[in-house]
C-alpha cells in the first residue's frame, strides 16, 4: 500500500482539531463551517483514496501516454463561453454548450482510440 | 514502467499537448505575458503617485490597482507555482507522466480562458473591474459596479480557479500514487513535499472562492443573496477562506524550490527533513485557520482565535528556517546566481515574515490596517520572497529544462538590480504606511510630506523593469548561444538530475535506486566509498 491516504487524513484531522479549538472563542456559525467543511472533504477524499489504495495496492503496470487532445481544448472553451453566456444572454450559453458537445464527443472518441492502441499493443 | 506514444500532429502537440512539461512551459509562457502586462499596470500606478495624480483618473487608477492585483493572483504567481510543480513534481517521484494529462490540459485552458476574460474587460465601454482584487460586496455589486466588465471579472476568477484546482488534483494524485518503486512518502524531496501541502489548500481551500464569486454574481442579478452586512461578512469570510491560503499557495511552492537550491549549492543532505515535513503539514493546517485576521476591523468574528492562530504561525516557519540555515552550516557553499536568490529569499521573506507578527496582533493591525505598511508586508512576502525562490528555481532548473546553461554574469546583474529595486521600491512603504499614508488612493496632498518617499519607490519599481530585462536577455541570449548543461550540472541530489535535459516524453530511460529523499547525492557517496 502507498499510503497515499495517510497525508490527507492527517492533514484532515488536523484542520479538524484548529476548528474545534475555535468553541472555545464562541465562534459566529460561518467561521466554524467553512473549515469545518474542508476538513470532512479532505478526511473524506482521504478514506476513498485509502479504499482504492486497498483494493487497487501497488499496481505499476504499463501506461499509454497520450500526446495531445484537441477535443479536450474545445472542452473547455465550451464551458468557458457557456460561462461566460450566463452573464450576456442565452444565445451565448448556447454556442458554448454546442462547443462543450463537440469537445465531450471528441474526448470519447480519444479515449476509444485509446482503448484500441492498447489492445493492439497487447497491453489490455 | 513501460510507456507506449500515440503520435500527434505537431500542431496539437503546440497547443494541445498533454505532456506535462509542455503544459507546464505554455503555462509558465501564458504567466509570463500576464506579468509583462501587469507590471506595466504597476508603473502606471507609480508613475501616478509620483507625479502627484497627474497620471490617470480616479476610475482608472482604480481599474489599474484592480486588475494589477486580479492578474498577479489570479494569473501569475499561483500558476507559476502550480506550473513548476505541473513540470517537476512527475520527475521528482519518478513517474513517467502526470496523473490526468487530459485534466492537466484542460487547467491550461481554462487559465488562457480565464485570463483573456478577465483583461477583456478593459475593451468594454464602462472598463474593466475596478473593486479591487477581493471584488467585495457590496462594493462589487450591480449599483456601485454596473456593467460586463465585472461580470468578465467574476466569470474570468472563476475559470482560473477552476483550472488552478484540476492541476493541483493532477499534482497531488501523482506525488501520492504514481510515485516510483521505493519512493516512499518520507523519501519524497523537499519540493514534493512543499507542492503536497500546495496542491491539499488549493483543493479544500480554493472552492471557497468559487462559491463566494457564484454568490456574487447571484447577487449582482438576483439581488438579496448578500443580504446586508451579514452578507458582506458572509462573502469576505468565503473570499479570504480562499483569500490567505492562497498566500501560502503562493509562498509554499518557492521554500521548496529554495530547499532544493540551498541543498544542492552546499553540497550538504537537506537538514532536518522529517521535521521540515511535519512543520510543512502543520503550517498548511494552520494557515487555513488564520483567514480573518484580514477582518479584524469587521469586530465579528473571534479576533482572539485568529490572533492565536495567526501569531502559532512562526513555530513552523521557524522550524524551515532553522532547517535552511543548519543545512547551510559548514557546507561547500557555491555562490551561483540561484544560491544567491535563496539567499535573498531567506533575508527578504524574513522582513515580510516578521512584519506579519506584528499585523497578526488586533490591536495594531487597528492602526495599520488598509495603509501602505500593509502593502509593504505582503510586497515583501509575495516579491521579495517568493518571486526571489522563484528565481532562485529559475536559475536552477532552467538548464533541465532547455538543456542550455544562463549566464551567470548576467544572472548576478539581474540578482543585484533586483535587490536594489525591491528594497528601495517597497521599504519606504512600511514608513508611508506608519505614517498613515492609505491604500488605493489616486491622489494624496501635498501636505502630507509624502511625495519625496513616492517618487523614490517609483525609482525603485524602475529598476525592478530593468532588472526583469536583463533577465529577459539573459534567457534570450542562453538560448541562441547555447552552452550545453548536460544532465546535471550541478552536482544535485534528485531524481530529476538522472535523465537527460531536458527529459524524454516519458521522462526516464531507466531509474537509479531509491533510498533516501536525495538518491544521486547517495550513489555519489556510495561512488566515493568504493573509490577509497
Amino acid at each position: 500500500m502507498r499510503r497515499a491516504a495517510v497525508v490527507l487524513l492527517i492533514w484532515g484531522l488536523w484542520l479538524a482539531v484548529l476548528t474545534g479549538v475555535q468553541a472555545v472563542f464562541a465562534p459566529k456559525l460561518i467561521q466554524f463551517a467553512i473549515p469545518a467543511v474542508a476538513s470532512a472533504a479532505c478526511v473524506l477524499v482521504g478514506l476513498v483514496v485509502w479504499a482504492l489504495d486497498i483494493r487497487q495496492g501497488q499496481v505499476d503496470g504499463p501506461r499509454l501516454i497520450t500526446d495531445s487532445s484537441v477535443a479536450t481544448i474545445a472542452l473547455v472553451v465550451g464551458v468557458a463561453v457557456a460561462l461566460i453566456g450566463a452573464g450576456f444572454g442565452l444565445w451565448l450559453i448556447l454556442i458554448g454548450v454546442g462547443i462543450m458537445a463537440l469537445g465531450l464527443g471528441g474526448v470519447v472518441r480519444e479515449q476509444r482510440e485509446r482503448s484500441r492502441a492498447l489492445r493492439r499493443e497487447g497491453l489490455r | 514502467m513501460n510507456a507506449v506514444a500515440v503520435p500527434a500532429r505537431a500542431a496539437s502537440r503546440t497547443f494541445a499537448s498533454s505532456d506535462h512539461k509542455r503544459i507546464a512551459g505554455a503555462a509558465c509562457t501564458v504567466a509570463l505575458v500576464f506579468f509583462l502586462a501587469s507590471g506595466l499596470l504597476a508603473l502606471l500606478m507609480r508613475s501616478q503617485l509620483a507625479a502627484d495624480g497627474g497620471v490617470v483618473s480616479q476610475q482608472t487608477y482604480n481599474e489599474l490597482f484592480t486588475m494589477h492585483g486580479s492578474t498577479m493572483v489570479y494569473l501569475v504567481i499561483v500558476p507559476v507555482a502550480l506550473a513548476v510543480g505541473l513540470y517537476f513534481v512527475p520527475l521528482q517521484v519518478g513517474a513517467a507522466e502526470i496523473a490526468g494529462p487530459r485534466v492537466a490540459l484542460a487547467g491550461l485552458w481554462m487559465l488562457l480562458c480565464g485570463g483573456v476574460s478577465m483583461w477583456s474587460g478593459f475593451l468594454t465601454s464602462g472598463g474593466a473591474a475596478a473593486a479591487s482584487w477581493w471584488g467585495f460586496d457590496p462594493l462589487s455589486d450591480s449599483i456601485h459596479s454596473p456593467g460586463s466588465g465585472m461580470e468578465l471579472w467574476i466569470f474570468g476568477v472563476i475559470l482560473a480557479t477552476l483550472g488552478q484546482i484540476l492541476w493541483a488534483g493532477c499534482i497531488l494524485s501523482t506525488a501520492l500514487r504514481r510515485r516510483a518503486p521505493g519512493m516512499t512518502l518520507m523519501r519524497m524531496p523537499v519540493f514534493t513535499w512543499t507542492m503536497v501541502v500546495t496542491c491539499v489548500m488549493v483543493v479544500f481551500g480554493f472552492p471557497a472562492l468559487l462559491l463566494a464569486l457564484g454568490l456574487l454574481w447571484a447577487q449582482r442579478h438576483f439581488g438579496d443573496v448578500l443580504i446586508g452586512g451579514a452578507g458582506a461578512v458572509d462573502y469576505q469570510a468565503l473570499f479570504w477562506f480562499y483569500g490567505h491560503p492562497v498566500v501560502y499557495v503562493m509562498f509554499f511552492p518557492f521554500v521548496g524550490m529554495v530547499g532544493e537550491v540551498l541543498a544542492t549549492f552546499s553540497s550538504r543532505r537537506f537538514f532536518g527533513y522529517s521535521a521540515f515535513v511535519v512543520a510543512l503539514l502543520a503550517f498548511a493546517g494552520l494557515s487555513m485557520t488564520v483567514w480573518a485576521h484580514h477582518m479584524y476591523t469587521f469586530g465579528v468574528l473571534s479576533n482572539k482565535y485568529f490572533a492565536l492562530t495567526s501569531t502559532a504561525l512562526i513555530v513552523p516557519a521557524g522550524v524551515e528556517y532553522f532547517d535552511f540555515l543548519a543545512t547551510l552550516w559548514r557546507g561547500r557553499l557555491r555562490f551561483t546566481t540561484s544560491f544567491l536568490f535563496a539567499l535573498g529569499f531567506l533575508v527578504q521573506f524574513l522582513v515580510g515574515g516578521l512584519t506579519g507578527v506584528i499585523l497578526a496582533s488586533p490591536p495594531l493591525d487597528y492602526g495599520l490596517n488598509m495603509s501602505y505598511f500593509v502593502v509593504a508586508h505582503f510586497h515583501y512576502t509575495i516579491f521579495a520572497g517568493s518571486a526571489f525562490g522563484l528565481f532562485a528555481g529559475i536559475y536552477y532548473w532552467f538548464p533541465k529544462i532547455t538543456g542550455a546553461m544562463l549566464r551567470e554574469r548576467l544572472g548576478k546583474l539581474h540578482f543585484v538590480l533586483m535587490v536594489i529595486g525591491t528594497n528601495v521600491t517597497f521599504f519606504p512603504m512600511f514608513i508611508l504606511g506608519a505614517e498613515g499614508m492609505t491604500r488605493r488612493i489616486a491622489r494624496y496632498p501635498a501636505s502630507t510630506g509624502w511625495q519625496g518617499l513616492n517618487i523614490l519607490e517609483t525609482a525603485g519599481s524602475v529598476v525592478i523593469a530593468l532588472s526583469v530585462l536583463v533577465f529577459m536577455w539573459n534567457m534570450l541570449v542562453s538560448l541562441r548561444d547555447r552552452r550545453e548543461a548536460g544532465d546535471d550540472p550541478w552536482g544535485a541530489q534528485t531524481l530529476e538530475w538522472a535523465t537527460s535535459s531536458p527529459p524524454p516524453r516519458h521522462n526516464f530511460h531507466e531509474l537509479p535506486p531509491i533510498r533516501s529523499y536525495a538518491p544521486l547525492l547517495d550513489l555519489r557517496e556510495a561512488h566515493e566509498e568504493v573509490g577509497v
